[in-house]
């Protein structure tokens, strides 16, 4: 009898005709579900901060607090995220509140619905709400360098690849240690070793065979410095030029026309500095250097030669007091530069171009210099440059040391590497690398990160050398045996959902 | 080596008559330094007690997949007694320049021959060369452990020669410019388990199914050892299968079932199949139903996918409770199948056919589907659809002017579109108070 009194009912007409025809007629209430509105940041969530949405004039908790009504899904994996949630009571209306259980990967994309709420005027909400979210980015997004699987734990002061091909490179370690690579980094062959050779740095190789780089050689009781350079792959080492004057703690050498030409430099009476030029099969020669002023209590610090061989800059650090001279006849007569007060201790230098350095130092310091006009100019930290800090709390002092830069030809993309150093009472100091990018020419730099290594890709030892190849290649190496390689193609941020641990 | 010194102090047991073992141990260096001897030709030795080998033997540990830590021996290349390590010779001031190992075997598992890690995978991480007269060389090594090596201890040596100063025997026959150690590697167990697709070698990041109300649906996935070990007791579990319009709707886990339950062990390496069987209840609406895979196992980490359950055909209105009991504060709960997207219509009427109330909206609609493409949401076959296929509302069993309904039958008509279709649905709820 129901069913038939219901299509009675229907039959009587619509069911808008029968809503019309009603006396009793029924209407929808006049208020209406709150307007939400999303507190959360949407690009940069905390890995576990709250999910908030404000409703003015409240709702019923009994729906708020229901977890069927707000429900967040993790987009990277399809699964819902376990949270809780509560309702902050205030003047003006209430916060729903979704915390999640455990922190979320950076850059993790969250779906959020909330739904089926009731106002506190009972009135209910009509549709769901979304939003869609991604958990902050971790401090450095760019972990673009990959780890290779270096053959020793010894400092490795030089690496090196082929300008072509990106297979064939090289790696020197300070004890006298040469390896090569022919397969892009994967593994490393211990191709040479002298016990009587140390004290290696400054490895640049030039095609596949040939590699030069300076050092100490004893040989009886006697110990010289001077330029070594393999080229049969490194299966032997020849002494080319024995200066036997100076330490040799830094070279750049550059081959242009087949001739390849160095700057190199090192301590003896105060900094030095020296030209190479190779000559055949007969070794080459070395000049000492005029201009550089003989005070022993200046430091050697690194020293480098422009792409055309033209110009040459050396740094060096009188106490706690940056040093610098240029040199625009290819490193045979060095003017010094005048550098600004806060030029602290220079450790490092690179070229950008045939015309633009950079000195680097302590205390974050990277200048820009002009060696034709000697002019110098400081970046900070709206360069993008980290700078160093002091927690006047825990007494924690960070701070940043660059060591080298080295760009492509095109003098656009370039590295400047080094370390932090943070020291805090009570505990060991903690030493890790860093590594700047830069794609215009050295005015702006990026944080990078090494893949894999630990506090999200900062976790790695000193750098001391990097590379730049024509192709985009690149490649450092430094502490502990590190040694890294970024290839040309690597994304340079990490992108949303490809981080997947906490 | 100590071999030099054990043939020695076995020669020493055979002249004076003792039984093996019987001659005190403290005798034998003696005993063994009275044999050391210069040798013609020089020779060098792998110290068995240095770095980190002890007895001839270095003992390294590894995962599958990395390599080991590093094992350290020390070259000694003696110029006089006190140097010889292992007392069979040496000469002044022959260097070595040319050593190399020469002769790698593969690291056999001792549990399971037939298992291995290759030779190539022995790294020397350090120079041999040149080992000078009087002076020692220090060398790392390691061994690659490939991905999917089984766990287990693996034995094996490898052995250091000059090839420009070949072996040779002293005067005892014993061989010289030669030497070994053994490398004993432990591959630690890791436990790993993955969900992998039925018919492909792929990882399985979702399982999805699709069927109508009240039939039963099947779907095969693959469990696999990913680890080094065997895996145990291995099963899958489903949390509730919620509907992702909001509705509240689900699929018990009751309803679902697994083929096999449990599986006992999976080989390393292996995968088994598992089919899973869901039961879709009869009366649930149409739309998607999305839940949690995990599968579990002894001693291994749970993995979780996303499951989710395609209900096609469209039903009619249901009530979250019918009948309601009004005087326990109770909403009836009305939900409804309608296309993403779409208005909807509802009205409840009395016995006498009198509308007590009515409301009407718009379905989520979401993110809107392609142009052109199949109308409605994922259960009419629009997949990429991200709106609503349903409408969950609330009748707080009040009329339109507020006041409290009485108890008895109401109707329930809704006009809505489903599948593109306009329909009109039906249905009874019975208030009590």
């Amino acid at each position: 009898m129901l069913l038939g009194g219901w299509r009675t009912a229907l039959a009587a007409g619509s069911l808008a005709a029968a809503a019309v025809a009603c006396d009793n007629d029924p209407s929808r209430p006049d208020t209406t579900f709150p307007q939400a509105s999303l507190l959360s940041d949407t690009t940069s969530l905390g890995r576990q901060e709250g999910i908030r949405f404000f409703f003015p004039g409240g709702l019923q908790t009994s729906t708020a607090l229901d977890p069927a009504n707000f429900v967040v899904t993790n987009r990277c994996n399809g699964l819902r995220v376990p949270g809780a949630l509560r309702v902050g009571t205030g003047s003006g209306g209430d916060t729903l509140i979704f915390t999640p259980s455990q922190a979320l990967p950076f850059l993790t994309e969250l779906g959020v619905r909330v739904q089926n709420l009731q106002g506190a005027n009972g009135t209910q909400l009509s549709q769901p709400i979304t939003a869609t979210l991604v958990t902050e980015p971790p401090p450095v997004a760019d972990a673009s360098w990959s780890f290779l699987n270096s053959p020793t734990n010894d400092l490795v002061t030089g690496i090196d690849f082929a300008p072509s091909g990106l297979l064939i490179g090289y790696a020197l370690t300070t004890g006298g240690g040469l390896y090569r690579t022919d397969d892009g980094g994967r593994t490393y062959a211990a191709v040479y070793k002298n016990v009587d050779l140390s004290g290696t740095a400054g490895l640049d190789q030039f095609g596949t065979d040939s590699t030069f780089f300076v050092g100490g050689l004893r040989t009886g009781s006697t110990f010289g410095f001077g330029v070594f350079r393999s080229t049969n792959k490194g299966l032997t080492v020849d002494l080319v030029s024995n200066t036997d004057r100076a330490n040799l703690f830094a070279a750049q050498f550059r081959s242009i026309g087949g001739v390849v030409r160095g700057a190199a430099g090192g301590q003896s009476g105060g900094p030095r500095a020296f030209t190479y030029k190779s000559s055949g099969t007969s070794g080459g020669t070395m000049e000492g250097a005029n201009g550089i002023v003989a005070d022993p209590a200046t430091v050697f610090g690194d020293i480098a030669l422009s792409s055309d061989t033209t110009k040459a800059v050396m740094v060096a650090a009188r106490n706690t007091q940056g040093v610098a001279y240029r040199s625009v006849d290819g490193g045979h007569n060095y003017v010094a530069f005048t550098l600004p007060a806060t030029a602290y201790a220079l450790r490092g230098t690179g070229f950008v171009n045939n015309t633009t350095a950079l000195l680097l130092g302590d205390s974050s310091k990277i200048f820009r210099a002009d060696v034709t006009t000697g002019a110098v100019t400081a970046l900070g930290a709206a360069a993008g440059i980290p700078q160093g800090s002091v927690d006047q709390v825990t007494g924690e002092v960070l701070s940043y040391t660059f060591l080298r830069a080295r760009f492509d030809a095109t003098g656009q993309v370039g590295y400047v590497v080094g370390y932090f150093l943070r020291r805090r009472p009570g505990t060991p100091d903690q030493l890790g690398g860093i590594i700047l990018r830069s794609t215009d020419g050295g005015l702006t730099y990026t944080r990078q990160g090494i893949q894999g290594a630990p506090d999200n890709g900062l976790g790695f030892p000193a750098v001391v050398d990097v590379k730049v190849k024509a192709s985009g290649l690149a490649a450092l190496s430094g502490l502990n045996g590190l040694m890294a390689a970024r290839q040309p193609n690597a994304p340079s941020q990490i992108a949303v959902c490809s981080l997947t641990q906490p | 080596m100590l071999r030099g010194a054990a043939r020695a102090l076995t020669r020493a047991r055979v002249a004076l008559g003792c039984a093996a073992g019987a001659l005190p141990l403290v005798a034998a260096p003696s005993m063994a330094r009275a044999q050391v001897q210069v040798v013609a030709g020089g020779d060098f030795d792998i110290d068995d007690n240095a770095g980190t080998v002890t007895g001839n033997r270095a003992r390294l540990v590894g995962r599958a997949g990395f390599g080991t830590n590093r094992g350290t021996f020390v070259l000694v290349n003696a110029v006089d007694a006190s140097q010889d390590v292992d007392r069979d010779g040496f000469t002044a001031g022959v260097d070595f320049t040319n050593l190399v190992v020469s002769d790698t075997t593969d690291f056999v598992n001792v549990a399971d021959p037939s298992q291995s890690i290759l030779r190539r995978n022995l790294v020397i991480s350090d120079f041999l060369n040149p080992l000078r007269n009087g002076f020692s060389n220090i060398v790392n090594f390691y061994v690659n452990i490939p991905e999917g090596t089984p766990a287990g201890r693996y034995l094996g040596r490898f052995t250091v020669t000059d090839p420009t100063k070949p072996p040779g025997a002293n005067p005892n026959n014993e061989a010289i410019r030669t030497d070994f150690i053994e490398v004993e590697i432990e591959v630690v167990g890791n436990s790993q388990l993955g969900l992998v697709q039925a018919d492909a070698a792929l990882r399985a990041d979702s399982l999805t199914l699709r069927g109508r109300p009240g039939q039963t649906v099947q779907g095969v996935i693959r469990v696999a050892n990913q680890g080094n070990t065997p895996l145990s007791n291995v099963r899958l579990e489903v949390t509730d299968l919620i509907a992702t319009s909001g509705t509240g709707l689900r699929i018990r886990p009751e309803q679902v079932s697994f083929s096999p339950s449990v599986i006992n062990t999976v080989a390393f390496a292996d995968t088994q199949r598992i089919t899973v069987t869901v039961r879709i209840p009869t009366g649930i609406l149409a739309g998607a139903y999305r839940g949690e895979l995990i599968a579990e196992g002894d001693n291994v980490p749970a993995v979780r996918i996303p499951i989710t359950v395609v209900v096609t055909t469209p039903g009619d209105v249901i009530f979250e409770t019918n009948p309601v009991v009004g005087r326990n504060g109770e909403n009836a709960i009305l939900i409804f199948n309608a296309d993403p997207g779409s208005n909807w219509e509802l009205a409840i009427f009395d016995m006498r056919g009198i509308v007590t109330y009515k409301t009407s909206g718009t379905v989520f609609a979401g993110s809107g589907a392609p142009a052109g493409s199949t109308p409605g949401g994922v259960a009419c076959g629009n997949p990429s659809s991200t709106g609503d296929e349903a409408v969950r509302t609330t009748w707080s069993l009040q009329n339109g002017v507020g006041e409290n309904v009485a108890g008895g039958m109401y109707y329930v008509i809704v006009n809505a579109v489903q599948c593109g279709s306009r329909r009109q649905l039906r249905g009874k709820l019975m208030v009590i108070r």
